[in-house]
């Protein structure tokens, strides 16, 4: 009983999305650059990034304990989605509803569209 | 000739039933004698938005040109739109309430056998959510329109119950399906255990929009109003498996016989409170934009020659001051300080907006803020200074008491 009340207070008490990846965003940073120097020798490398990505959304949702949350900007104007609202990177507390555990996969999967009533 | 005592049995009890509701008419004033004089408006609408409108019927009622206010909410929300749009009759009968001056009591009172025209409306929703206008906008041409303060609603279990949250797959699928789901805990064949209002609460449609099972589609119990869901969610012998919904104010003023579940949206990742935790009061999710289930408040009134005019004076006193646009004519409380301790959250007070009923969220800060005078209302602390006239702010603003950003 008194471990499942410490797991029961855990749950509750977990911080919110709690961003691990960098704080400020940038192009280069979150992908992975060829190197275009073939000299081995790294005292003498001077090569230079060659990242010309300024896609910087994918950079912008984060991995946390519970999935990605988004670590930039909100956005300012009504966007096609409220996703970056809801997913925000905070640390407020929450709490876990797992569908797939929670709803019997006769009754609906995850992904899927649900049934009409 | 004698009567038979089963004759008499019958007999009393017709004139009990033909009697009664009379008794009771004569015992409640009725509401064209209320307000010693002063103009009366009346409306019609949702139980969500009827404290809120009793916080400024008791502002408007004591300012230097009283306009008093009477509210009838037992058809939904949707009913004051109808009666604003021909879509059912334009007037209200039977009972209403009014809120008496001096102490802001809700009161009782007769509206006139052959009926009171309605000036005015109140949903938790916009009125083209209801089921008759269909997102008809053009039914609504001849209206001031208004949105006001958030007002989040919430899905709730008996407090005698475990469950902490809930997606919103899970909630389509528990009132589309029953116990047929096998959802647990919520899997108990009896109706009662899953309270509902109707397709013309503002209640359900907000929560049909965020969980897309159409309003007419729910099973379970239709509990009639906020308050008597909560009452009928509290009093199930099996706690564990009860399930309903009201507005958060709703839900907040009963907190010792239901609790609020945390809610995931679909493509949310985890599920959280309106509130920061489940017993608090800040509604600080629903400002922050983590919790999706929410609406701003709508007005709904004639409008007079000129677009956004009213076509009733007094409905504007109501209306301006709903807006958070003009204070009636002798008074000092604003509509944050009306309506805070009500339960819902003046846009002074939200940092996300949205531009339709649960439509996409953005950041929005307020241009005048009343963060910190919310957080004290709602939980007696702020870390914001203090200020008066007399101790300006260093930085910001000194409004309310408080120094808020801007």
């Amino acid at each position: 009983m008194r471990t499942l009340s410490l797991i029961f207070i855990a749950a509750l008490s977990i911080v919110g999305c709690k961003e691990k990846g960098n704080d400020i965003d940038t192009s280069s940073d979150a992908d992975t650059d060829a190197d275009t120097d073939a000299d081995s020798d790294a005292d003498s490398d001077t090569d230079t990034d060659t990242d010309t990505d300024t896609d910087t959304a994918a950079a912008c949702w984060v991995d946390w304990d519970a999935g990605t949350c988004w670590d930039c900007d909100l956005p300012t104007s009504a966007e096609s989605d409220s996703l970056k609202c809801l997913n925000q990177c905070s640390d407020a507390g929450y709490v876990e509803f797992d569908n797939a555990t929670r709803i019997p996969a006769s009754t609906w999967v995850q992904g899927t569209a649900l049934p009409p009533v | 000739m004698r009567s038979s005592p089963l004759i008499k049995m019958v007999l009393a009890v017709c004139v009990a039933q033909v009697l009664t509701p009379l008794i009771a008419h004569a015992d409640t004033p009725d509401c064209d004698s209320i307000s010693g004089g002063a103009p009366i408006i009346y409306g019609a609408g949702g139980t969500g938005p009827r404290d809120v409108v009793g916080a400024m019927a008791t502002v408007l009622e004591n300012g230097t040109h009283p306009v008093f206010v009477v509210y009838k909410d037992d058809g939904g929300s949707c009913s004051g739109a109808y009666a604003l749009t021909s879509l059912s009759s334009a007037s209200i009968t039977g009972s209403a309430v009014y809120w008496a001056a001096d102490t802001g009591t809700k009161t009782a009172c007769n509206l006139p056998l052959d009926g009171q025209p309605v000036d005015f409306a109140f949903l938790d929703v916009q009125a083209t959510n209801c089921p008759l206008v269909g997102g008809d906008e053009s039914l609504l041409a001849g209206l001031v329109h208004i949105s006001g303060p958030a007002d989040p609603v919430a899905v709730l279990v008996p407090a005698g119950s475990s469950q902490q949250s809930i997606s919103s797959e899970a909630f389509y699928l528990i009132y589309g399906f029953g116990a047929a789901a096998g959802i647990a805990p919520w899997t108990n064949a009896d109706a009662s255990y899953y309270q509902r209002r109707n397709d013309d609460s503002g209640t359900q449609a907000m929560i049909s929009l965020a969980s897309t099972l159409p309003t007419g589609s729910y099973i379970g119990t239709d509990a009639g109003g906020g308050s008597a869901l909560v009452s009928n969610l509290s009093a199930l012998a099996d706690p564990e498996a009860g399930i309903g919904f009201a507005t958060a104010a709703t839900a907040d003023a009963h907190r010792d016989v239901v609790r609020n579940l945390a809610w995931k949206q679909a493509g949310q990742d985890v599920a959280y409170y309106p509130d920061s935790s489940a017993t608090t009061f800040d509604k600080a999710n629903v400002r922050s934009g983590l919790y999706n289930v929410w609406a701003s408040i709508s007005f709904y009134a004639y409008q007079g020659a000129s677009e956004g005019s009213y076509a009733d004076p007094d409905v504007k006193v109501l209306g301006d001051y709903f807006a958070d646009a003009a204070m009636p004519a002798g008074v000092t409380k604003t509509l944050a300080e009306a309506v805070i301790p009500k339960g819902v959250i003046p846009m002074c007070a939200m940092h996300v907006t949205r531009d339709s009923d649960l439509g996409p969220l953005y950041a929005k800060e307020p241009a005048a803020s009343c963060d910190c005078y919310f957080d004290y209302t709602t939980t007696g602390a702020t870390t914001c200074a203090t200020c008066d006239d007399s101790n300006p702010c260093g930085s910001g603003e000194c409004r309310l008491g408080f120094c808020e950003a801007n």
